[in-house]
């Protein structure tokens, strides 16, 4: 085998890609056709464990450390995670609630995305009306956002629709208007990001941080008797 | 169907958006594969140069397909075997600040095949499951191999289709290649537009999250846009978390949810792109894109429709206005987590952002469907390659009707490609249907919740999940346990490395022949009519091969439909 020519590069090899590039997958041989297999060889243990070594070095040591540092020097609020709003236990009838959780809220129980029924279950029938009767919903068209479990078990959010249909009953319990609820409810629908990307939604978490401050705090999520 | 113009403006935005970008990166990866100059070749030239030398590997050394494919099995099962020992023993092994104890052997032996099949099913709870240690030293290097793997693979065998001397590359070149120049690059660049988009990224492996009820609680975190971005960019799909993007710390807004839906369809929409480049033939990519555009559209319109809403849930009197809530998250709509579920499930990716087992009789069979047939757009590389074994086969049946010679870019399509070809479209079937015997009639199934159909629907996902190397998964599921950990480990290995010897097999007798000059007896292939004869051939192949078990299963549920 005679010395591997130099690759060829620059404009020629732009304007007349005719054959592959030597360096990838060598000069073709003279005498195309051929009956034979080309020799065969295993790969060399240098190869297989520098190459896993090199790997593990790069992918899996420097790349996550090298983006955790860029995270933490130039978006340190967000770096965590520690912002995102995550859905909570809340069953305080003045306060609005969230979607019913599977997993009971907790981020550690590694459970999220088993809803434990299929489409045409009779359990997932009977659920959703044991949800409509605990969320008080009987007599009036409930969006199925608010009496479906969600993928994660966290989900802090729910649609605008989920939360009008909750206002008589926080007007209710809190003694504030309803005019006053809706008003706020308007005021915490997150828009479309840029215009189009996503839903319109609301942020329960958030909602019931601004009820509970015009509530004057001290509100319990969920109260005990 | 869709909720509102403004999601139908998200999703006709998305789609385009990754297709665009699609299309960029198959010309641009055609260009690495070729060794034709690129822009960035002052930096990374001298980079590979290191790494031949650490590796002590000559680049140039053409290999005939048996050299490529042991080099490939080798080096994966070198992987695999440190990545199971490291989940064995992770236990005792520091970067563990939350003492997860070592998994059982068939555990670690289930999750070790999938990270390495490029599958990510995950029969563990990541958040509890696996070490800091494991998740990046193991699991993400994983992530890395498995994806540069199938784009190694598939260049390999687009190398059969122009050159004449038995030789399809080199390994070491085409991996190297593939890692600083494709998926390094674009794994950063996503990890950086997913850090600035509010996707946690740290080494701490817990945040305390201030409750709104008082005190805390302690949140599962680490470095998750780093991870985010290889598991969408490398089709992988195993998740930070359990519930995968549908938890709000790895997918928090929309604005990252259409992020991760361009990073699936990077890798899956570029090789129709790449192969159109590199057989010297920009033509013929629009055939193959043809093909994969008419199912996926089509399957995507039908989720729209069946997510729409649950007939079955009428007489209870809720309002599914919104769309099919249930299993959902309320931050997307439910178009843009059905446009998440259809490409990652098409794209073979298998990240979740729903709740599969709640999805309705006919999203679930839609969902199927795209894993039977694995190429539409599939995984990266061996989705592409997928589809052209079906093309061949395509050719020749069609050749053999109406009397045109077999043959395909010049070459003739011979028996020992049409062996390989059948041996890739048999392996699916049976990786799946054996295995779901045996569970069936061992009782096994009977770890599935539910009434009888949905109980066997979800053991036929996962079964087919693991074949098709795609890894969502259809929950709940009582799975891991010895005989689901070992039958889908075997599964997953043999659904990704029989094909992946089967593409190189026929790569390499493809790069065998001499050229044959075009004449009256070829068919054309880069036209409307090929593209449609592509389309009805894998819709009925697959169609004759799956449907029993469609009928078994998503069918059956769909009888109880309102």
């Amino acid at each position: 085998m005679s010395a591997p020519p130099t690759p060829r590069r620059g404009a020629r090899a732009q304007r007349e890609p005719r054959e592959l590039s030597p360096e990838l997958g060598g000069e073709e041989k003279p005498g195309t056709g051929l009956a034979v297999d080309p020799p065969f060889r295993w790969p060399s243990g240098r190869a297989l464990f520098a190459g896993l070594a090199l790997l593990i070095l790069v992918s899996g040591v420097a790349y996550p450390f090298a983006f955790s540092l860029v995270a933490e020097t130039f978006t340190p609020s967000t770096a965590t995670g520690g912002n995102i709003s995550l859905g909570e236990n809340i069953t305080n009838p003045s306060l609005f609630w969230l979607r019913p959780s599977l997993i009971d809220f907790q981020p550690y129980s590694g459970a999220g995305n088993e809803v434990p029924y299929g489409p045409v279950d009779p359990a997932l029938y009977n659920q959703t009306r044991v949800y409509i009767q605990e969320y008080g919903l009987a007599n009036v068209s409930v969006p199925l956002n608010l009496v479906s479990p969600s993928a994660s078990g966290l989900d802090p959010d729910i649609t605008p629709e989920a939360a009008l249909v909750q206002i008589p009953r926080v007007a209710h319990f809190s003694n504030l208007s309803q005019g006053a609820l809706l008003r706020l409810v308007d005021a915490a629908i997150v828009p479309p990001e840029a215009g189009f990307l996503g839903p319109s939604y609301i942020d329960v978490i958030s909602l019931d941080e601004t009820l509970i401050a015009l509530l004057g705090g001290n509100v319990p999520l969920t109260p005990t008797g | 169907m869709l909720a509102s113009s403004s999601s139908l403006a998200d999703v006709l935005f998305t789609l385009g958006l990754g297709l665009l970008l699609a299309r960029w990166l198959g010309i641009y990866m055609a260009k690495v594969f070729q060794g034709r100059p690129t822009v960035l070749d002052g930096f990374f030239d001298p980079v590979d140069r290191v790494v031949y030398g650490v590796l002590g590997v000559d680049p140039r050394r053409a290999m005939g397909w048996k050299e490529y494919a042991g080099a490939l099995i080798v080096s994966n099962a070198v992987a695999l075997v440190f990545v199971f020992l490291l989940l064995f023993f992770q236990g005792g092994l520091p970067w563990n600040a939350f003492h997860v104890q070592g998994m059982t052997w068939d555990l670690a032996f289930h999750t070790t095949s999938a990270f390495t099949t490029n599958t990510d099913y995950q029969h563990y709870a990541p958040e509890s499951g696996a070490s800091l240690l494991s998740a990046s030293v193991g699991l993400q290097m994983l992530m890395f191999l498995s994806a540069a793997s199938g784009l190694a693979v598939l260049v390999a065998f687009v190398r059969g289709f122009v050159r004449k001397d038995g030789r399809i590359g080199n390994y070491w070149s085409d991996l190297v290649r593939c890692l600083t120049r494709v998926l390094f690059p674009l794994a950063a660049v996503g990890a950086l537009i997913l850090i600035f988009a509010g996707v946690p990224e740290t080494l701490a492996q817990s945040v305390h999250h201030t409750l709104l009820g008082g005190g805390f609680e302690v949140v599962p975190t680490g470095p998750v846009a780093s991870w985010d971005s290889i598991e969408m960019i490398g089709t992988n799909g195993g998740g930070y978390f359990a519930s995968n993007a549908g938890d709000p710390l790895q997918n928090p807004t929309a604005f990252t949810n259409l992020v991760e839906i361009v990073m699936m369809m990077l890798l899956t929409f570029a090789p129709p792109f790449l192969f159109g480049r590199m057989v010297k033939r920009p033509n013929e990519t629009y055939p193959h894109l043809g093909a994969i555009l008419i199912i996926f559209v089509v399957a995507l319109l039908l989720l729209f429709y069946f997510e729409a809403s649950n007939p079955f849930l009428a007489a209870t009197g809720v309002s599914q206005n919104g769309g099919y809530f249930v299993g959902a998250e309320s931050r997307f709509s439910i178009s843009e987590s059905v446009l998440f579920q259809g490409i990652s499930v098409y794209g073979n990716v298998g990240a979740t952002s729903m709740s599969l087992g709640s999805l309705t009789p006919g999203a679930q069979s839609v969902l199927l469907w795209g894993m039977f047939l694995q190429c539409a757009p599939g995984g990266e590389g061996t989705g592409f390659g997928t589809l052209l074994i079906n093309a061949l086969l395509a050719i020749f049946v069609g050749g053999l009707m109406v009397g045109r010679t077999p043959e395909y870019l010049g070459k003739k399509i011979g028996p020992a490609q049409i062996r390989w070809a059948i041996v890739t479209l048999l392996a699916h079937p049976l990786a799946i249907f054996i295995p779901l015997a045996v569970a069936s009639v061992a009782g096994f199934s009977q770890v599935a919740a539910g009434p009888g159909s949905h109980a066997f629907t979800i053991v036929l996902y996962e079964f087919t999940s693991e074949s098709a190397n795609n890894g969502s998964g259809m929950g709940p599921i009582g799975d891991a346990t010895p005989f689901f950990n070992v039958a889908g480990g075997l599964i997953m290995l043999f659904g990704r490395f029989v094909p992946m010897v089967a593409m190189l097999a026929i790569g390499g007798a493809l790069a065998r022949q001499p050229d044959i000059p075009v004449g009256a007896g070829t068919l054309k292939t880069s036209s409307v009519t090929f593209t449609l004869y592509l389309v009805g051939f894998l819709l009925i192949v697959t169609g004759l091969l799956f449907l029993p078990v469609l009928a078994m299963g998503p069918f059956a549920q769909g009888v109880n439909w309102p």
